[in-house]
């Protein structure tokens, strides 16, 4: 019998992140895995960030997360996405090998944590008091108080490639229990979810002269705040690009009626913007170019990851159409393209900490929330890590705004409503866009840093980070000039302003690029700032007068949504409906924002509720 | 409205119930179950079938009230989203107060406050805020007009647009999304071209409405036509035989006090407000400068104004304090007064050109052709609005030409900036006054458009 504070069970990207807060607490955290499957294993697309995605890897960079650093470690290819639409919306993807990325993060949960890795099959979980039992295939049986569930598409998951199915969470491994067999009365979605894999296509079989090459771009930043900026630990590969025609979608819409999504041999819903091949060959017909992206998968493996082709199609129809792509005439398949479906539970019964609402110290974070994408786990993860730690210590719950965070968005998202397809992250989903960007995430996610009273490397640099932004933003408000003077009469355009005005309003010039302005500024005024802070000063600056618009509005919105109410005394209330009762007792909304963004509450009960009148 | 509301079932007699008529419809709204309604009806409640009409009784204590025509239409499925069951009843005034009675007494109903179905409506998403309006408008049409734009809300033209509106809205918010968060998808080029296509076509729905709020034609929804001049120069005497010609059968307008004297008049197919100022002065106790400010902003909301002059009276101060109004017609009274002409003959020249009717003293004997040419005049001025067909509603035309000056600015924006976080975050604005006008488009609505219309997604 083996005793522990808090126990992780699942060792993905939800789990690493998971175990490795807790423990920074001094707790005992144990974390369960599947015997035969890597820690942090990447087992579909081989990167890491991406639009949305790349600001919650920098978000747990400030948090002091895993992510960051692991990426930086196995990245073997770098890219700013978006990078001709502003600094906004820009975002960071990095290429990984996934060999290294496993690697690295097992040997940073044994160097750098406490973290015991416990490598078994979870049979069963029980509970008795207060105190969970999980007992291992091993006949070893784990206490616990606080249960982290991160077990990703395991949860009674099927595969399926053509008419061929098995069990399992994904390709070579078994699938772990199913949720009736840890709790009867946790509710899963009545819906199983669904998400696939496309084949992958031996290197040495690919002719890239026929494809576009991709290189690793050199100016883009690492993720972690202690690597060197540009410095890469591995060799930087290219991706490259082809493209699907008729022929391969001919082969496709020939073959409706073998695919296990069409032909109703898999019931599951998969997310509409991760679409399989026969998801565009079905649903656009009238289209037959789509993008492929090569993506190589590691240094020491000898496949690409064809992006942008997944599929459950038998395995002879998979060799047909893969083979009419330009550069993949002569490829061969390594390992064949599946979908897999599995259960997932529903998220409305979370609270804010992603704690269960009726089962005290358990959590659930990840895939098995219904959420796609390695980032999305990687950022439940780690809130509900702090969150199992901070109700073993008697601290209040953790939980960081949607107006602060992508993670924010997308956790007050998951318990707000229901969805009927996986969950991923888009920009649009954030009101706040123009805040919540990957240069300030420092700043934003400072105040929830601290609130983790933990005092260590990463949070002496947000102190100093925040600090030096905040004297350069200073000086730049407090700094007047002349358009005539030297040095700024050189700089392009500046005839146009012909008044004496501070180095913020220079900054905000839409035809000037503000970073490299700021940079030869204070070159000329000889002040030293870190790089990242002098970026982050300088699209702030830009942003400033944008952000002053809205935030009249916005700070309304924040007074108001971060409203405690009590839901309790709502459903007594005479003035609210029937219908939005119901979906109030549901969700058990804590704030006001929550309560508003209910799917189908009404703008009365609302107004009833903002009134006070209830 | 008070948006405080409670959830209690109500009831209203939904058809005139002032007056005998051959059918009263009573409607019943927001009951849970017919349990409260059964022990009154002769029909047991597993017998109705929802939207069949029944016959059945309406029963007190084993004392038959009337004999009705019953259909239910359950919730969510009938006008406001509630449950709602309409009894035809015969159309005595006491009958129906009695069923009513019955219900509030002994069956839990409430009775309906104004517009209550409707808010009710409003609030369960089955109309639209403009709709309500719309409904409004049609249920309180003075005129064609009005009937015909309140339609036009709830299921016409109007209708039409701002759904157009709101999808245009919905398309030009998706490109920007796309942009964003699918490029690689799409293809930049395409993305870009995108935005600029969904905003032309935003922006081309917003300028046709601007169209139609370019003058005020609120009064349509109470087209007034309102009668100056000084004490003594005839007024009251055209309107009493303005009113002996086409007073309209519904009498005057009860319940408000008013220090001006209003009749309800029907020219061709129209009905208007006939207002003589004359009461203006008379009950203000000689304070000739409020009785003219009043005059002045009563004349200033009117549809028609009419100035009536006695030659005899000219007072060229008062005449002068009139010239911000623009008049549509003159009467020139006392035509038949020993030295008309040359009383007439100095002022004249001073009057603004436009059409004048020329009157005896005693304008009761207004002529047939005199009658006609001031029908003529009031309704060719109807028409020449109505073919404009401008928006009615205040508050629509207000936040129309709102959003029309920021789709100009939204317009300028997007030639100069390549910042998509800056044209995403300004676009907000734009979205902020539509929904002010029509409704909320939510972030779940953007991506469910996007995902349907675009091949999204490695």
């Amino acid at each position: 019998m083996r005793l522990f504070d808090i126990i992780v069970l699942g060792g993905g990207h939800a789990g690493v992140e998971a175990s490795a807060i807790a423990s920074r607490f001094h707790l005992k955290v144990a974390l369960i895995t599947m015997p035969n499957v890597p820690i942090a294993s990447a087992p579909c697309n081989p990167c890491i960030g991406g639009v949305g995605k790349g600001q919650v890897v920098k978000e747990l960079d400030a948090l002091g997360g895993v992510m960051p650093i692991i990426a930086d470690k196995a990245g073997i290819q770098y890219r700013t996405l978006n990078e001709s639409k502003g600094f906004a919306v820009q975002s960071t993807r990095v290429q990984i090998d996934k060999d290294v990325y496993a690697l690295e993060a097992e040997k940073y949960l044994q160097e750098e944590t406490n973290v015991e890795i416990v490598k078994a099959k979870v049979e069963n979980i029980s509970i008795e008091n207060d105190t969970y039992r999980v007992s291992t295939s091993d006949g070893e049986h784990f206490y616990s108080k606080k249960i982290i569930l991160t077990v990703g598409t395991f949860l009674n998951g099927r595969l399926h490639t053509g008419a061929r199915v098995r069990d399992g969470g994904r390709d070579g491994c078994e699938s772990s229990i199913s949720l009736e067999q840890i709790f009867s009365q946790i509710k899963k979605r009545p819906l199983r979810f669904k998400t696939g894999t496309p084949p992958r296509i031996k290197i040495e079989t690919v002719d890239f002269s026929k494809c576009e090459e991709q290189k690793s771009d050199e100016l883009t930043e690492n993720f972690h705040w202690s690597h060197q900026n540009l410095g890469r630990n591995l060799t930087q590969v290219s991706c490259y690009l082809t493209r699907t025609n008729e022929k391969t979608m001919g082969f496709i819409r020939e073959n409706k009626e073998k695919s296990p999504m069409f032909n109703g041999q898999i019931n599951a819903v998969g997310a509409r913007y991760c679409p399989s091949i026969e998801d565009k060959a079905f649903r656009y017909l009238d289209k037959n170019i789509h993008h492929v992206f090569l993506e190589p998968e590691g240094h020491n493996r000898d496949t690409l990851y064809p992006s942008g082709i997944s599929s459950s199609l038998p395995e002879d129809i998979q060799e047909l159409y893969v083979k009419t792509i330009p550069g993949l005439e002569n490829s061969s398949i390594k390992t064949y393209g599946y979908a897999v479906e599995y259960d997932v539970v529903d998220t409305t019964d979370l609270c804010l900490s992603l704690e269960h609402k009726k089962f005290s110290g358990l959590y659930f974070a990840g895939q098995v929330n219904g959420t796609s994408g390695y980032e999305e786990a990687a950022g439940q993860g780690f809130v509900a890590g702090v969150n199992a730690a901070f109700s073993i210590l008697g601290r209040e719950e953790f939980s960081i705004s949607r107006l602060d965070s992508y993670i924010g968005v997308m956790i007050e998202d998951l318990v707000s409503n229901t969805r009927d397809e996986p969950y991923r992250l888009f920009t649009a989903r954030s009101e706040n866009r123009l805040y919540v960007r990957e240069d300030n995430a420092v700043l934003r996610l400072f105040p929830y840093r601290e609130s983790l009273m933990l005092n260590l490397p990463v949070d002496f640099y947000n102190r100093d980070f925040v600090k030096s932004f905040e004297t350069l933003s200073e000086i730049l408000d407090t700094e007047f000039f002349h358009p005539s003077e030297c040095p700024y009469r050189d700089i392009p355009g500046i005839n146009k302003l012909n008044k004496r005005l501070n180095l913020s309003e220079l900054l905000r010039q839409s035809w000037l690029n503000p970073v490299e302005i700021l940079e030869l500024l204070l070159n000329y005024m000889g002040l030293k700032y870190p790089r990242a802070v002098v970026r982050s000063v300088a699209i702030s600056k830009k942003y400033e007068g944008y952000i002053g618009r809205a935030s009249g509005q916005l700070e309304k919105i924040r007074k108001l949504d971060s409203m405690k109410i009590d839901w309790s005394q709502l459903k007594d209330s005479k003035n609210i409906s029937f219908e939005c009762k119901q979906r109030i007792l549901k969700i058990k909304p804590e704030t006001f924002g929550q309560l508003k963004r209910i799917e189908g509450i009404r703008p009365a009960t609302l107004s009833v509720v903002a009134g006070g009148a209830l | 409205m008070d948006l405080v509301y409670s959830d209690d079932p109500i009831i209203a007699c939904s058809t005139n119930s002032l007056s005998p008529s051959a059918i009263n419809v009573v409607r019943l709204s927001g009951f849970q179950n017919f349990a409260p309604i059964e022990p009154f009806l002769s029909i047991k409640s597993s017998q109705i079938k929802p939207r069949y009409a029944h016959y059945c009784k309406v029963i007190d204590d084993s004392r038959v009230l009337d004999d009705v025509v019953l259909v239910y239409f359950p919730a969510p499925k009938s006008y406001n989203g509630e449950n709602i069951l309409e009894l035809s009843v015969h159309g005595n005034p006491l009958l129906t107060q009695n069923i009513i009675n019955l219900f509030v007494e002994k069956a839990g109903f409430r009775i309906a406050k104004p517009g209550e179905f409707s808010f009710r409506a409003l609030r369960n998403k089955k109309l639209s805020l403009s709709q309500v309006e719309g409904l409004d408008l049609l249920l309180n049409a003075n005129n064609k007009y009005a009937l015909e734009h309140g339609r036009s809300f709830l299921s016409g033209d109007l209708y039409e647009l701002y759904l157009k509106l709101q999808k245009t809205l919905l398309t030009f918010r998706s490109s920007l999304e796309i942009l964003t968060d699918f490029s690689d998808d799409v293809g930049e080029e395409q993305a870009w071209q995108n935005i600029k296509n969904s905003f032309r076509d935003f922006s081309q729905v917003v300028k046709g409405l601007s169209s139609k709020t370019q003058s005020d034609y609120s009064q349509l929804i109470e087209s007034k036509i309102t009668l100056l001049g000084l004490p003594n120069a005839g007024k009251s005497t055209i309107f009493n035989s303005l009113l002996k010609q086409n007073r309209a059968i519904v009498s005057d307008i009860k319940g408000t006090t008013r220090d001006y004297i209003t009749e309800k008049i029907k020219i061709r197919d129209n009905f208007y407000f006939l207002v003589d100022t004359a009461g203006v002065r008379e009950s203000k106790n000689n304070i000739e400068k409020l009785g003219i400010d009043q005059s002045l902003s009563l004349a200033r909301n009117s549809f028609f104004n009419v100035l009536v002059i006695n030659p005899f009276e000219w007072d060229e101060g008062y005449f002068k304090k009139l010239k911000e109004i623009s008049f549509d017609l003159i009467f020139i009274t006392h035509t038949d007064r020993e030295g008309f002409s040359k009383a007439l003959a100095p002022i004249e020249p001073l009057l603004p050109k436009i059409d004048k009717i020329y009157l005896k003293i005693e304008a009761s004997s207004f002529s047939f052709e005199q009658f006609e040419s001031f029908k003529n005049l009031v309704s060719k001025k109807m028409e020449s609005i109505i073919n404009k067909k401008p928006l009615l509603l205040d508050r629509h035309v207000n936040i129309i030409n709102m959003l029309d000056s920021e789709v100009d600015s939204y317009s300028q924006l997007l030639k100069e900036q390549t910042d998509i976080g800056i044209l995403s975050s300004e676009f907000l604005i734009l979205e902020k006054t539509v929904a002010e006008l029509i409704g909320i488009v939510s972030p779940n609505d953007v991506l469910h458009h996007i995902f349907n219309n675009f091949c999204i997604g490695k």
